[in-house]
């Protein structure tokens, strides 16, 4: 059986490239990318698998909550910032409403926290902007 | 004493130009200047990103004259976003002026002031 949270982290890849967001991007999944300062010179969004809250929501039924990363890196400016955090919030407003089916299962999302919404040291130290956007994906899944 | 080593800080920035030297532009917006100086070992350095990436990056510090740093006929310090073009070893390096854990992006190197240190990132690399 394959990782629940990674095949939910290739759903929501397909599903943010097949979008048309205000600035264009190719998201990729990774379970921890890296990139070179040099490489942010392009729009760089990962989609990084994190944390699973497991519960048991009835007798035969438990709860599993998958949350993801979907991480914003590129060179910029202040002055670029404005722009690039309007895109990370159409991404959330985007994601806020989102299900994704994986086998014959819908994952609706539950929430969607954008913290930070710009990293201030890496704009400090890196002309850097990094924004990550957490978004969390319900799973059910019977028991027993 | 003190003449001692504002004597030996003299010494060493005529010797920049002579000893490990590395020859760079400085840029600021539309103006340059060529320096000749000297310039710190590349230090790759792995940060843990916020969200579970990862940047490489590589830091490199300059040191040349204060004297030399002219932009458009006038004496300046180093700025953040300031850019170094070097080349070295078939690659044409880009390197701009950032600070470095919380430290100012540069700094004078001697009390007589006329070395400055500047702390730079790797931004582009490419062939030349």
């Amino acid at each position: 059986m394959a990782s629940r949270i990674a095949d939910l982290a290739d759903a929501l890849t397909t599903n943010l490239n097949a979008q048309s967001f205000e600035i264009a991007f190719v998201a990729a999944r990774s379970w921890q990318p890296v990139y070179d300062l040099d490489e942010l010179a392009t729009l760089r969004v990962s989609v990084i698998p994190r944390t699973r809250t497991s519960r048991r929501s009835a007798r035969n039924q438990d709860e599993n909550d998958h949350t993801l990363n979907v991480v914003f890196q590129k060179h910029a400016t202040e002055a670029d910032v404005d722009a690039l955090a309007e895109l990370v919030e159409e991404v959330a407003d985007h994601l806020t409403r989102l299900h994704l089916a994986i086998d014959g299962h819908v994952h609706p999302s539950i929430s969607v926290a954008i913290d930070p919404v710009c990293a201030l040291d890496d704009l400090d130290e890196q002309q850097t902007f990094t924004s990550v956007l957490a978004v969390a994906f319900r799973e059910w899944r019977a028991t027993g | 004493m003190t003449d001692l080593l504002n004597r030996g800080a003299a010494l060493l920035s005529r010797t920049l130009a002579s000893r490990n030297a590395v020859t760079v532009t400085y840029t600021r917006g539309a103006h340059s200047v060529t320096l000749t100086g000297s310039a710190g070992s590349m230090l790759l350095r792995l940060q843990d990103e916020y969200g579970g990436s990862r940047v490489e990056r590589t830091d490199r510090d300059f040191l040349f004259a204060a004297a030399a740093l002219v932009l458009n006929g006038v004496r300046v310090t180093p700025e953040r976003g300031d850019v170094i073009a070097e080349s070295a070893g078939g690659k044409d390096y880009t390197f701009t002026v950032l600070p470095y854990s919380g430290e100012p992006c540069w700094r004078w190197a001697d009390a007589g002031r006329t070395l400055i240190r500047v702390h730079t990132k790797k931004t582009a690399e490419e062939d030349s």
